[in-house]
């Protein structure tokens, strides 16, 4: 929910945002209100499945909106202006992934677990853990949230080539890790 | 050789069956992943495992329901943005007029003191001679005399 003086603003037409990025480039802060409301709970699932920490997605997602309005100038085609936040918001929740990954958490190796008493969901959580940045969230955007490669490509700009490449190699991973995993419970 | 041939096909057993999840197999393809899977039982256990892997993956799907606050603070901290953009884009200006300003402050004061100091004034046209000599200086043997 919205402020009380947000709350009267009308609702959102998919063919108004071009309007509302307008507005907000202008600093309204209603129009502001409105784009939060419309792309936060995407941001957040997708900050969430990657960075598999429900506050930290909800703080990047925090932080993809602020960088959003601060280069909002830099933005050429206001229609763009879905992808350009999205994009912004995979980024950050990649340097925050490359930084985990460079100081090894207690929980590094599937190994560890205890026979039949771990939770599939803790297992592929893990396993995840264990992928380089790149290709997990290449995974997670194609298998989580459906993105198709066109997509993938555009929000994590590289070539569809690479995705296939990565998506193919994550899917390996994912795969045998899961099977090791598998054996050892 | 025979090896060779079967690890050839396991490969690309492996290979068909990730792109078969992101696109159509052609009549062939399909047929060879049939084939293979009837004959080659790691194969068929790994597409198995794979396939259950990535079902799991997607089941784990995080759905967060969004905080009511959420919004609240981010208009708060886009609104602290705002000012701090904004005093940042113009502290510049800011630093740039106190300069000036000191300057300006600094030739005025320098202005109203030599305004202050003793005016001397000469005649129009008239050069102001120093003079050279010095006040006279009484003579060494003329003690002064003293009256009693």
């Amino acid at each position: 929910m919205v402020d009380a003086q947000y709350s009267t603003a009308t609702r959102f037409e998919p063919g108004d945002e071009l309007a509302w990025v307008a507005r907000c480039r202008r600093g309204d802060e209603t129009a502001l209100a409105l784009i939060i409301q419309r792309h936060r709970n995407r941001l957040i699932r997708t900050a969430a499945n990657l960075l598999r920490d429900r506050h930290e997605a909800e703080d990047v997602s925090q932080e993809a909106f602020l960088k959003a309005f601060r280069e909002l100038h830099r933005l050429r085609d206001d229609r763009a202006f879905s992808g350009y936040l999205y994009r912004i918001c995979v980024r950050l929740c990649m340097d925050r992934l490359r930084l985990k990954r460079a100081e090894p958490s207690e929980f590094d190796s599937v190994q560890d677990h205890e026979g039949g008493a771990v939770e599939n969901r803790v297992v592929i959580a893990r396993i995840l853990e264990q992928l380089p940045a790149d290709l997990r969230a290449t995974l997670v955007l194609r298998e989580m949230e459906q993105l198709s490669y066109e997509e993938v490509a555009e929000v994590m700009q590289v070539p569809i080539g690479t995705v296939r490449s990565r998506l193919h190699t994550a899917r390996e991973k994912f795969r045998k890790l899961w099977s090791e995993a598998m054996r050892e419970l | 050789m025979m090896l060779r041939s079967r690890e050839r096909a396991c490969r690309r057993f492996e290979s068909l069956s990730s792109e078969g999840l992101d696109r159509t197999l052609t009549g062939a393809e399909s047929q060879f992943l049939e084939a293979h899977r009837e004959v080659c039982e790691a194969c068929r256990q790994f597409e198995e495992q794979g396939a259950l892997a990535l079902n799991m993956l997607r089941q784990i799907a995080i759905e967060p329901e969004c905080d009511d606050n959420f919004d609240r603070r981010l208009i708060r901290r886009a609104r602290t943005q705002t000012v701090r953009e904004g005093f940042r884009y113009w502290s510049p200006v800011a630093v740039g007029a106190t300069i000036a300003m000191i300057g300006v402050l600094a030739v005025l004061q320098v202005s109203l003191r030599s305004d202050s100091l003793p005016e001397r004034r000469t005649e129009m046209g008239e050069a102001m001679r120093r003079t050279s000599t010095f006040p006279a200086v009484p003579e060494l043997d003329e003690t002064p005399k003293l009256t009693p």
